[in-house]
């Protein structure tokens, strides 16, 4: 076991493996909950990719196409090892939003559920899917009502009791406006007990904590990959092998096919079936590549480290005069803030163009959240592991800074 | 561009000093607006008279760019007739736009012209005249 700053100097030394910050020394990133910096081995590993593996995958019996499908589907499998599912129950995406389109299209017209319950802290990208499909196929939407921050769960065991076993409850593993992690495994448990499925928003939560799929309650997970390490538009759908097998198809064209007639036609099998048209093959190589760097820096250790980042945060922003956090004292990953005299995109703009500190601003995709707060805009923070106990300083110091600097106006 | 550029004395001044800042219970026609991206809300108060806008005021909450623009463009229309309000707020948009526009009509109002570049901002600065916009068509 590592102390604080022993873990510190261990991501300090890898922080070497990201080339923004040797192409940028003074930033500090802290928007890692909206996408995350690329270290190098992923960054070649694409290039890789395209230099001498590069063609269409499941198509040709050349050896190149034969080697880009194994590239392909060995990440298949390194993820679904990463993840703890087996690799005929993970399915490549474009990212957690799509995974969440396609089970809520599906699930909304499949006619074993006539209930969604989401929920109002999750992100839009996990509401909004389950409200619009809901609301056009005639299934009831339960906006399930939050206290502050955080669920309280007598009123989600209410909600459970009331279920007739015909639903979906959908939750984020980590929340991404304001840090918080629900007890899904125990919501999980209550789900499963009232004859429901359940459903588990990993963008947040995958890149922060080992998870293991087959040991959870947990039925369908998505999460992104760019959101740990890897490119943009490639992400992962995991589901159960029969409940996977369950589920329409969202994307028509070619792999997802057995036999085209000309009335009607046969559908592929498995996850090719919900793989429609030519995937992002190069996605899917960045996301082995980031699973490999995860695994060598050690999840538990990247876990760790970032809670420790949090806290100090936490500690560091609550000593500045004139701040309110909000997000809950156990927030992972994540610490929300509002200054309570000066608006969120005056304080990112301070940060940003006179500290190169990236900030988020703004409502984080969480209108209902914010709503809940009290609040229409807050800054957010949010750490990786490239972050260090001494970006946290300066963003303490800095937010200090444009706190006195707008209040010298009044 | 730096930050001083953007959170400049003029802007700043605007932000803090405006004396278009306020609920006005006389007004005869209301206007509220929003910019979805963050979440703002702007409330306009506008007093017309034979056709001629003789107060302008606003309440609302925004970051220190949309309540300078507001208070700017609050200075500019006050004193216009329906007819010159209108031109004014067109004026302004092709500004935004990066279109060809009339330096003269616009005053201390094309000093925002350099926020053209900030996409995130652009949406800060038009609230209140897209606002205006609105309420003036009716």
């Amino acid at each position: 076991m590592f102390s604080p700053e022993e873990l510190n100097g261990y991501f300090e030394g890898l922080k070497r493996d990201f080339p923004i910050f040797s192409h940028d020394p003074s930033l500090v990133y802290l928007d890692s909950a909206a996408t995350t910096q690329k270290p190098s081995s992923v960054l070649a590993a694409i290039r890789d990719f395209y230099e001498r593996n590069n063609s269409n995958v499941h198509r040709g019996v050349y050896p190149l196409a034969e080697a880009a499908t194994e590239l392909y589907e060995s990440s298949r499998r390194r993820l679904s090892g990463f993840v703890g599912c087996r690799p005929c129950e993970l399915v490549f995406t474009k990212g957690s939003t799509e995974g969440l389109n396609v089970l809520a299209s599906s699930l909304s017209i499949c006619g074993d559920y006539d209930t969604f319950i989401v929920p109002v802290f999750e992100h839009h990208s996990n509401f909004v899917p389950w409200q619009y499909h809901a609301r056009k196929n005639g299934l009831r939407f339960i906006p399930l009502p939050i206290s502050q921050n955080s669920l309280d769960m007598s009123l989600v065991k209410e909600t459970l009791q009331r279920m007739n076993g015909r639903f979906v409850f959908s939750l984020a593993g980590l929340v991404n406006s304001t840090g918080y992690r629900p007890p899904f495994e125990e919501i999980g448990s209550l789900v499963h007990l009232a004859g429901g499925i359940m459903v588990l928003d990993g963008a947040q939560l995958i890149p922060h904590e080992k998870f293991s799929f087959s040991e959870s309650n947990v039925d369908f997970l998505v999460f992104s990959g760019h959101k740990m390490l890897s490119e943009t538009g490639i992400g992962c759908l995991v589901g159960r092998e029969k409940l996977l097998g369950e589920l329409n198809p969202f994307v028509f064209g070619g792999q997802m096919i057995d036999l085209v007639g000309k009335e009607e036609t046969i559908f592929s099998e498995g996850v090719a079936k919900l793989e429609g048209g030519t995937q992002n093959i190069s996605g899917a190589v960045s996301m082995l590549a980031a699973v490999e760097y995860l695994e060598n820096a050690g999840m538990e250790r990247i876990s760790t480290h970032v809670s420790n980042l949090t806290s100090r945060a936490r500690e560091k922003i609550r000593a500045i005069g004139g701040y309110i956090i909000h997000s809950p004292e156990s927030s992972r990953a994540v610490i929300t803030f509002t200054h309570s005299r000066v608006h969120s995109h005056d304080i990112a703009e301070f940060l940003g163009r006179k500290m190169n500190i990236a900030l988020r601003s703004g409502h984080h995709c969480s209108q209902l959240q914010m709503k809940e707060l009290g609040i229409i805009s807050a800054c957010r923070a949010s750490f990786y592991l490239y972050n260090t106990f001494e970006d946290v300083d300066r963003l303490a110091n800095s937010l200090e800074e444009a706190g006195r600097w707008f209040d010298e106006f009044r | 561009m730096s930050f001083d550029d953007i959170y400049s004395d003029f802007i700043m001044h605007h932000y803090r000093n405006s004396v278009h800042r306020g609920i006005d219970k006389e007004s005869n026609l209301v206007e509220k607006g929003s910019n979805l991206s963050c979440g703002d809300e702007i409330t306009l108060f506008i007093r017309m008279k034979d056709e001629k806008i003789t107060s302008l005021s606003y309440d609302g909450h925004g970051c220190a760019i949309s309540q300078a623009s507001a208070s700017v463009m609050a200075d500019l229309l006050e004193g216009k007739t329906l007819k010159e309000a209108r031109k004014t707020l067109a004026n302004f948009s092709k500004m935004l736009r990066g279109e060809t526009f009339d330096e003269n009509l616009l005053g201390d109002a094309s000093l925002f012209e350099r926020l053209r570049e900030y996409p995130m901002r652009v949406k800060c600065v038009s609230l209140a005249w897209k606002t205006a916009e609105r309420a003036l068509k009716k």
